[in-house]
Protein backbone atom coordinates (compact mmCIF):
# COMPACT_ATOMS: atom_id res chain seq x y z
CA UNK A 1 0.00 0.00 0.00
CA UNK A 2 1.57 3.66 -1.22
CA UNK A 3 2.11 5.63 2.03
CA UNK A 4 -0.76 8.28 1.67
CA UNK A 5 0.79 11.90 1.60
CA UNK A 6 -1.18 15.38 3.03
CA UNK A 7 -1.57 16.06 -0.37
CA UNK A 8 -3.98 13.54 -1.58
CA UNK A 9 -6.31 15.24 1.45
CA UNK A 10 -8.76 17.76 0.74
CA UNK A 11 -9.03 19.63 3.97
CA UNK A 12 -10.54 23.26 2.47
CA UNK A 13 -13.97 21.22 2.29
CA UNK A 14 -13.70 20.12 5.93
CA UNK A 15 -11.34 20.06 8.27
CA UNK A 16 -12.35 16.52 9.98
CA UNK A 17 -10.41 15.32 6.95
CA UNK A 18 -7.13 15.84 8.48
CA UNK A 19 -8.42 13.67 11.07
CA UNK A 20 -9.50 10.64 8.93
CA UNK A 21 -5.78 11.03 7.05
CA UNK A 22 -4.18 10.51 10.62
CA UNK A 23 -6.58 7.86 11.36
CA UNK A 24 -5.85 5.70 8.35
CA UNK A 25 -2.04 6.67 8.63
CA UNK A 26 -2.17 4.52 11.49
CA UNK A 27 -4.33 1.34 10.94
CA UNK A 28 -7.70 2.94 12.26
CA UNK A 29 -5.60 3.15 16.37
CA UNK A 30 -5.64 6.64 16.22
CA UNK A 31 -9.27 7.39 17.14
CA UNK A 32 -9.66 4.56 19.25
CA UNK A 33 -6.72 5.73 21.34
CA UNK A 34 -8.35 9.59 21.45
CA UNK A 35 -11.65 7.62 22.82
CA UNK A 36 -9.72 5.96 25.10
CA UNK A 37 -8.17 8.51 26.58
CA UNK A 38 -10.40 10.71 26.87
CA UNK A 39 -12.58 8.01 28.83
CA UNK A 40 -9.54 7.64 31.15
CA UNK A 41 -9.08 11.27 32.05
CA UNK A 42 -13.05 11.46 32.45
CA UNK A 43 -12.81 8.10 34.91
CA UNK A 44 -10.33 9.62 36.81
CA UNK A 45 -11.30 13.12 36.69
CA UNK A 46 -14.49 12.49 38.17
CA UNK A 47 -13.07 9.60 40.78
CA UNK A 48 -10.32 12.43 42.20
CA UNK A 49 -12.94 14.98 42.43
CA UNK A 50 -14.66 13.26 43.88
CA UNK A 51 -12.33 12.51 46.54
CA UNK A 52 -11.63 16.07 46.97
CA UNK A 53 -15.42 17.18 47.69
CA UNK A 54 -16.78 13.95 49.61
CA UNK A 55 -13.37 12.63 50.79
CA UNK A 56 -13.83 9.24 49.41
CA UNK A 57 -14.43 8.30 45.85
CA UNK A 58 -17.14 6.16 44.72
CA UNK A 59 -15.43 4.73 40.89
CA UNK A 60 -18.98 2.90 39.97
CA UNK A 61 -20.39 6.59 39.30
CA UNK A 62 -17.15 7.91 38.12
CA UNK A 63 -16.93 4.52 35.66
CA UNK A 64 -20.69 5.26 35.05
CA UNK A 65 -20.07 8.58 34.26
CA UNK A 66 -17.08 8.26 31.26
CA UNK A 67 -18.63 5.48 29.74
CA UNK A 68 -21.37 7.83 29.43
CA UNK A 69 -20.18 10.77 28.11
CA UNK A 70 -17.32 8.95 26.29
CA UNK A 71 -20.41 7.42 24.36
CA UNK A 72 -21.61 10.55 23.40
CA UNK A 73 -18.43 11.37 21.95
CA UNK A 74 -17.85 8.47 20.12
CA UNK A 75 -21.58 8.19 18.22
CA UNK A 76 -20.52 12.64 17.48
CA UNK A 77 -17.46 10.80 15.79
CA UNK A 78 -19.08 8.11 13.87
CA UNK A 79 -21.11 11.09 12.27
CA UNK A 80 -18.03 11.48 10.14
CA UNK A 81 -17.50 8.50 7.48
CA UNK A 82 -14.20 6.38 8.38
CA UNK A 83 -13.11 8.68 11.51
CA UNK A 84 -14.51 5.73 13.69
CA UNK A 85 -14.72 2.00 13.37
CA UNK A 86 -18.30 1.05 14.51
CA UNK A 87 -16.66 -1.66 16.44
CA UNK A 88 -15.18 1.33 19.22
CA UNK A 89 -18.42 3.08 19.34
CA UNK A 90 -20.12 -0.85 20.30
CA UNK A 91 -17.65 -1.57 22.71
CA UNK A 92 -18.28 2.34 24.35
CA UNK A 93 -21.72 1.40 24.33
CA UNK A 94 -21.03 -1.43 26.23
CA UNK A 95 -18.91 0.05 28.40
CA UNK A 96 -21.55 2.78 29.28
CA UNK A 97 -23.81 -0.23 29.74
CA UNK A 98 -21.25 -2.17 32.05
CA UNK A 99 -20.89 0.75 34.15
CA UNK A 100 -24.88 1.69 34.57
CA UNK A 101 -24.71 -2.26 35.66
CA UNK A 102 -22.12 -1.27 37.86
CA UNK A 103 -23.88 1.53 39.50
CA UNK A 104 -26.88 0.11 40.30
CA UNK A 105 -25.74 -3.16 41.70
CA UNK A 106 -22.10 -2.07 43.25
CA UNK A 107 -23.15 0.09 46.33
CA UNK A 108 -25.44 0.28 48.82
CA UNK B 1 -26.31 -8.20 44.39
CA UNK B 2 -26.96 -6.41 47.19
CA UNK B 3 -30.42 -5.67 49.16
CA UNK B 4 -33.48 -7.42 48.17
CA UNK B 5 -35.35 -8.84 45.17
CA UNK B 6 -37.30 -5.90 45.36
CA UNK B 7 -34.28 -3.39 44.21
CA UNK B 8 -32.32 -6.03 42.37
CA UNK B 9 -35.78 -6.59 39.93
CA UNK B 10 -35.52 -2.77 39.95
CA UNK B 11 -31.70 -2.51 39.09
CA UNK B 12 -32.49 -4.83 35.90
CA UNK B 13 -35.13 -2.41 34.39
CA UNK B 14 -33.42 0.39 34.96
CA UNK B 15 -30.37 -0.90 33.47
CA UNK B 16 -32.65 -2.47 30.23
CA UNK B 17 -34.31 1.03 29.80
CA UNK B 18 -31.07 2.46 30.02
CA UNK B 19 -29.27 0.27 27.06
CA UNK B 20 -33.03 0.94 25.05
CA UNK B 21 -32.51 4.81 25.23
CA UNK B 22 -28.66 4.92 24.43
CA UNK B 23 -29.52 2.39 21.28
CA UNK B 24 -32.02 3.96 20.22
CA UNK B 25 -30.75 7.65 20.92
CA UNK B 26 -27.90 6.64 18.71
CA UNK B 27 -29.46 5.21 15.71
CA UNK B 28 -32.07 8.02 15.51
CA UNK B 29 -29.08 10.56 15.54
CA UNK B 30 -26.93 9.03 13.54
CA UNK B 31 -29.89 8.07 11.01
CA UNK B 32 -31.06 11.55 10.96
CA UNK B 33 -27.76 13.70 10.71
CA UNK B 34 -25.17 10.68 8.29
CA UNK B 35 -27.46 8.39 6.73
CA UNK B 36 -24.48 7.06 4.94
CA UNK B 37 -22.74 5.44 8.24
CA UNK B 38 -21.12 1.83 8.36
CA UNK B 39 -22.76 1.75 12.08
CA UNK B 40 -25.95 1.86 10.16
CA UNK B 41 -25.40 -1.95 8.56
CA UNK B 42 -24.55 -3.79 11.53
CA UNK B 43 -27.05 -7.08 11.68
CA UNK B 44 -25.79 -8.09 15.22
CA UNK B 45 -26.84 -4.47 16.52
CA UNK B 46 -30.08 -4.65 14.93
CA UNK B 47 -30.60 -8.32 16.42
CA UNK B 48 -30.30 -6.42 19.74
CA UNK B 49 -31.80 -3.82 19.69
CA UNK B 50 -35.15 -5.79 18.65
CA UNK B 51 -34.64 -8.30 21.58
CA UNK B 52 -34.40 -5.38 23.79
CA UNK B 53 -37.53 -3.87 22.52
CA UNK B 54 -39.32 -7.17 22.27
CA UNK B 55 -38.74 -7.64 26.25
CA UNK B 56 -39.95 -4.34 26.92
CA UNK B 57 -42.93 -4.76 24.25
CA UNK B 58 -43.98 -8.07 26.36
CA UNK B 59 -43.95 -6.75 29.86
CA UNK B 60 -46.03 -3.81 28.34
CA UNK B 61 -48.37 -5.93 26.89
CA UNK B 62 -49.13 -8.01 30.36
CA UNK B 63 -49.01 -5.58 32.01
CA UNK B 64 -52.19 -3.69 29.77
CA UNK B 65 -52.94 -6.93 30.19
CA UNK B 66 -53.32 -7.01 33.49
CA UNK B 67 -54.69 -3.41 34.33
CA UNK B 68 -57.72 -4.30 31.60
CA UNK B 69 -58.21 -7.31 34.06
CA UNK B 70 -58.31 -5.24 37.30
CA UNK B 71 -60.19 -2.53 36.22
CA UNK B 72 -62.97 -4.19 33.76
CA UNK B 73 -66.14 -2.57 34.70
CA UNK B 74 -68.10 -6.01 33.96
CA UNK B 75 -66.66 -8.64 36.70
CA UNK B 76 -66.83 -12.19 35.22
CA UNK B 77 -67.84 -15.15 36.73
CA UNK B 78 -63.86 -16.40 37.40
CA UNK B 79 -63.12 -13.46 38.89
CA UNK B 80 -61.60 -14.12 41.42
CA UNK B 81 -59.35 -16.41 39.29
CA UNK B 82 -58.60 -13.32 37.10
CA UNK B 83 -56.59 -11.79 40.19
CA UNK B 84 -55.21 -14.65 41.14
CA UNK B 85 -54.19 -15.20 37.85
CA UNK B 86 -52.54 -11.05 37.38
CA UNK B 87 -50.55 -11.74 40.61
CA UNK B 88 -48.98 -14.38 38.89
CA UNK B 89 -48.84 -12.96 35.60
CA UNK B 90 -47.21 -9.74 36.31
CA UNK B 91 -43.98 -11.22 38.45
CA UNK B 92 -43.83 -14.39 35.41
CA UNK B 93 -43.99 -11.24 32.71
CA UNK B 94 -41.47 -9.30 34.62
CA UNK B 95 -39.45 -12.05 34.92
CA UNK B 96 -39.58 -13.69 31.10
CA UNK B 97 -38.64 -9.87 30.15
CA UNK B 98 -35.68 -9.91 32.82
CA UNK B 99 -33.95 -13.12 31.61
CA UNK B 100 -34.85 -11.75 27.53
CA UNK B 101 -33.25 -8.60 28.52
CA UNK B 102 -30.13 -9.98 30.32
CA UNK B 103 -29.98 -12.39 27.29
CA UNK B 104 -30.13 -9.49 24.57
CA UNK B 105 -27.20 -7.21 27.03
CA UNK B 106 -24.93 -10.50 26.74
CA UNK B 107 -25.63 -10.89 23.14
CA UNK B 108 -24.80 -7.11 22.56
CA UNK B 109 -21.55 -7.31 25.06
CA UNK B 110 -19.76 -10.75 23.82
CA UNK B 111 -20.89 -9.70 19.90
CA UNK B 112 -19.61 -6.13 19.78
CA UNK B 113 -16.32 -7.19 21.62
CA UNK B 114 -15.24 -10.49 20.68
CA UNK B 115 -17.37 -10.81 17.39
CA UNK B 116 -19.96 -13.87 16.56
CA UNK B 117 -19.96 -16.97 16.43
CA UNK B 118 -18.64 -19.86 18.56
CA UNK B 119 -15.79 -18.50 20.01
CA UNK B 120 -14.08 -19.34 23.33
CA UNK B 121 -15.05 -15.98 24.77
CA UNK B 122 -18.80 -16.55 23.44
CA UNK B 123 -18.86 -20.38 25.09
CA UNK B 124 -17.47 -18.99 28.41
CA UNK B 125 -20.17 -15.69 28.33
CA UNK B 126 -22.50 -18.27 27.65
CA UNK B 127 -21.71 -20.30 30.74
CA UNK B 128 -21.41 -17.05 32.80
CA UNK B 129 -24.94 -16.40 31.80
CA UNK B 130 -26.59 -19.52 33.03
CA UNK B 131 -25.27 -19.39 36.28
CA UNK B 132 -26.63 -15.98 36.58
CA UNK B 133 -29.74 -16.63 35.68
CA UNK B 134 -29.82 -19.71 37.99
CA UNK B 135 -28.80 -17.63 40.95
CA UNK B 136 -31.68 -14.88 40.20
CA UNK B 137 -34.12 -18.15 39.92
CA UNK B 138 -32.52 -18.96 43.37
CA UNK B 139 -32.44 -15.45 45.02
CA UNK B 140 -36.17 -15.31 44.46
CA UNK B 141 -37.13 -18.61 45.88
CA UNK B 142 -34.48 -17.52 48.58
CA UNK B 143 -36.41 -13.97 49.18
CA UNK B 144 -39.69 -15.68 49.19
CA UNK B 145 -38.70 -18.58 51.50
CA UNK B 146 -37.43 -16.17 53.77
CA UNK B 147 -40.25 -13.60 53.65
CA UNK B 148 -38.10 -10.81 52.07
CA UNK B 149 -39.98 -9.78 49.03
CA UNK B 150 -41.83 -6.60 50.00
CA UNK B 151 -38.87 -5.18 52.57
Amino acid sequence: MTYPTLDSVNATTDVSNLLVYVNTLTNGYAMPTVLFGFFIVTFLGGAFAQMRFRGSARFDAAFAVAGFVTFGFAVLMSLKNGLLNPVYLFISLAVAILGAVWMFFGSE
Amino acid sequence: MAGTIKSFIGGIGLVLIFALALSIFMLNFITTNNPTSNVLNNTDFNASITSLQSSATSLKSVGDTSKSLLTSYQPSPIYLFLIIYSAFAIPLGFLSAMVSGLNAIVTLLVTFIFGQGDSPFSIVIGVINGLLLIGVVLAILDAIRLGRTQS
